[in-house]
């Protein structure tokens, strides 16, 4: 009982001991206010604290206020420094950003050359390649052919791989065989005979019309079926191109050698999934992605359908022309590179010192 | 021009202003440095590298009590100098034998020659009590009873609870309370009644 009084005791007195500064400072709530007063009454060791505490502030509020030994006052030359500090951070963004535009564009420049340099033949190949299609479209039909019960089925279609020889002769022929009279001649066959294709998908049957193709300035009219060409139907819209013929030729003559390899694909009679597949999806790519050379098949698909839009051609000739230059673009970039990454590291150790 | 105006100006890139900031407050700052490091040069310095931190920082300033946010930054100047004094405990206590600061008091013509002295001793005294102080508490005691700043405004600047700034004044003025009635002779005779 004594104890437990005699602890009470003890607690209240140093809860006291810890509020007498608030206490002093008038920092206590009311409640604990009113406690630390009840034990002042009670405690005399408090009292005696409380009194010493109270001259300790005094003391330390007498405490003399001392002259700073000098003026702190910035000079102007702070400010200078600051303001040169600030620009130079702002340089310090500016070169990183440059550098690294210059890097990605290295970078870029050089890969694209690459690309020129070892795969020169490619965009010639595209261009001269507008017939294939015609076979490779011939290859993908064989096998739908046979369903649509053509009355002349397998043996014309393999035959027809010699048209990539009369180049401008093979589209036509599509397109003939779809819309029959279509003469003006700027009009893509492709796209004549994707419309017609569409329309006369169900009516597959609707075959025996063979065309002569009007605008074939070239050599052989193909006969074409025109169930055949409903196939070829599928590959994607193409606009059309009054100069694609003659670039196609121009193409063609500078870049002999791919048009050699096309007949190939014909050889490999049904590859039915390997070409159909990248026609369709073929959306009409700039001339700057890299052509596989892996499959002419594959390649002469899509690369018809690329020679059709009119402006691919235009821009694969115009990087031709570019590379020329590209050397000494190179060499202005990897100046530029070797330059500014110096300078950008230099300005960061700079930075980091100030 | 009132200081919230000084503080606009200075926020601009106005050095005038802004020195104008800094004659209103480096007694302050020096003080406080001084109290907290008792070294004269270690205190300029900190005062010195405060103004310019703060010059620096004025942009992120967002207002509130300008006193309390540049005496943050005067009292992480004066850690930092606490924190390379401890690498480098060289000539501390010389300084403290020797005190040149005492020379160097605000003067004030009510004050009799002898007063002045006696409140020299004064200082000299207190400034050893605060010694031993962690530089915690002692930060809190010499905003709270040397520099007369509120619980708040001592939150403010160390970034506290109100709870702790309470605790760390309660801890820091019984210790110097029990090391001034140690060493109650290095008082001067008019301060000394400080028994129990």
């Amino acid at each position: 009982m004594l104890d437990s009084l005699r602890g009470s005791w003890t607690t209240e007195h140093r809860r006291c001991q810890e509020d007498l500064s608030a206490f002093l400072d008038g920092q206590l709530t009311p409640r604990d206010r009113a406690r630390v007063q009840r034990h002042l009454k009670e405690c005399a060791d408090c009292r005696a604290d409380l009194d010493a505490l109270r001259h300790t502030v005094s003391l330390l509020r007498a405490v003399p206020v001392l002259k700073p030994p000098r003026s702190f006052v910035l000079p102007v030359t702070e400010v200078k420094r600051q303001r040169q500090a600030r620009r130079q951070r702002l340089a310090y963004v500016y070169l990183q950003a440059a550098t690294a535009v210059a890097t990605v564009l290295l970078v870029l420049v050089v890969s694209g050359d690459a690309v020129l340099r070892y795969a020169p033949a490619q965009p010639g190949a595209r261009l001269s390649e507008a017939p294939p299609p015609a076979t490779a479209v011939v290859l993908e039909s064989a096998p739908v052919a046979g369903d649509s019960a053509l009355p002349e089925p397998a043996p014309q279609t393999t035959q027809e791989p010699p048209a990539p020889i009369a180049a401008p002769t093979a589209q036509p022929l599509a397109a003939e065989a779809a819309t029959e009279a279509l003469p003006a001649p700027e009009q893509s066959p492709q796209a004549l005979a994707l419309e017609v294709g569409a329309e006369a998908a169900d009516a597959g049957t609707a075959t025996g019309t063979e065309i002569v193709p009007p605008q074939a300035e070239g050599t052989s009219p193909v006969k074409a079926k025109p169930s055949q060409t409903f196939v070829r139907a599928a590959p994607p819209p193409v606009s059309p191109t009054p100069q694609q013929e003659s670039t196609a030729r121009e193409a063609a003559q500078t870049a002999v050698p791919t048009t050699t390899p096309l007949p190939s694909p014909s050889n490999t009679p049904v590859p039915p999934t390997a070409t159909p597949i990248p026609s369709p999806t073929n959306t009409p790519v700039p001339p700057t992605v890299e052509p596989s050379p892996t499959s002419p098949v594959a390649q002469s698909v899509p690369a018809a359908d690329l020679a059709s839009p009119g402006p691919a051609p235009g821009l694969w000739a115009r990087l031709e022309g570019l590379r020329p230059i590209l050397p000494r673009v190179e060499a202005v970039l990897a100046l530029a590179v070797a330059l500014l990454l110096p300078a950008t590291l230099w300005l960061r150790r700079r930075q980091r010192r100030l | 021009m009132d200081e919230h105006a000084l503080v606009a100006a200075a926020r601009r890139g106005d050095t005038q202003a802004f020195n104008k900031l800094i004659l209103t407050y480096q007694t302050l700052a020096y003080n406080v440095a001084y109290r907290t490091l008792h070294d004269p040069e270690a205190a300029a310095d900190a005062t010195q590298q405060a103004f310019i931190s703060a010059f620096r920082a004025l942009p992120k300033f967002r207002g509130g009590s300008f006193k309390a946010w540049l005496l943050r930054i005067v009292t992480n100047a004066c850690y930092d100098q606490l924190r390379r004094a401890k690498r480098r405990p060289a000539s501390s206590l010389d300084d403290m034998l020797v005190d040149p600061d005492h020379s160097s008091l605000l003067t004030d013509d009510t004050e009799s020659p002898e007063e002045r002295a006696e409140r020299q001793d004064l200082g000299f005294a207190i400034q050893r009590g605060l010694d031993e102080l962690p530089p915690d508490q002692r930060l809190t005691v010499v905003l709270s009873d040397i520099q007369g700043f509120s619980y708040q405004e001592i939150a403010e600047v160390t970034g506290v609870s109100l709870g702790t700034v309470k605790s760390r004044l309660s801890r820091g003025r019984a210790r110097l309370r029990d090391c001034l009635q140690r060493e109650e002779e290095l008082l001067p005779r008019r301060y000394r009644p400080i028994h129990r």
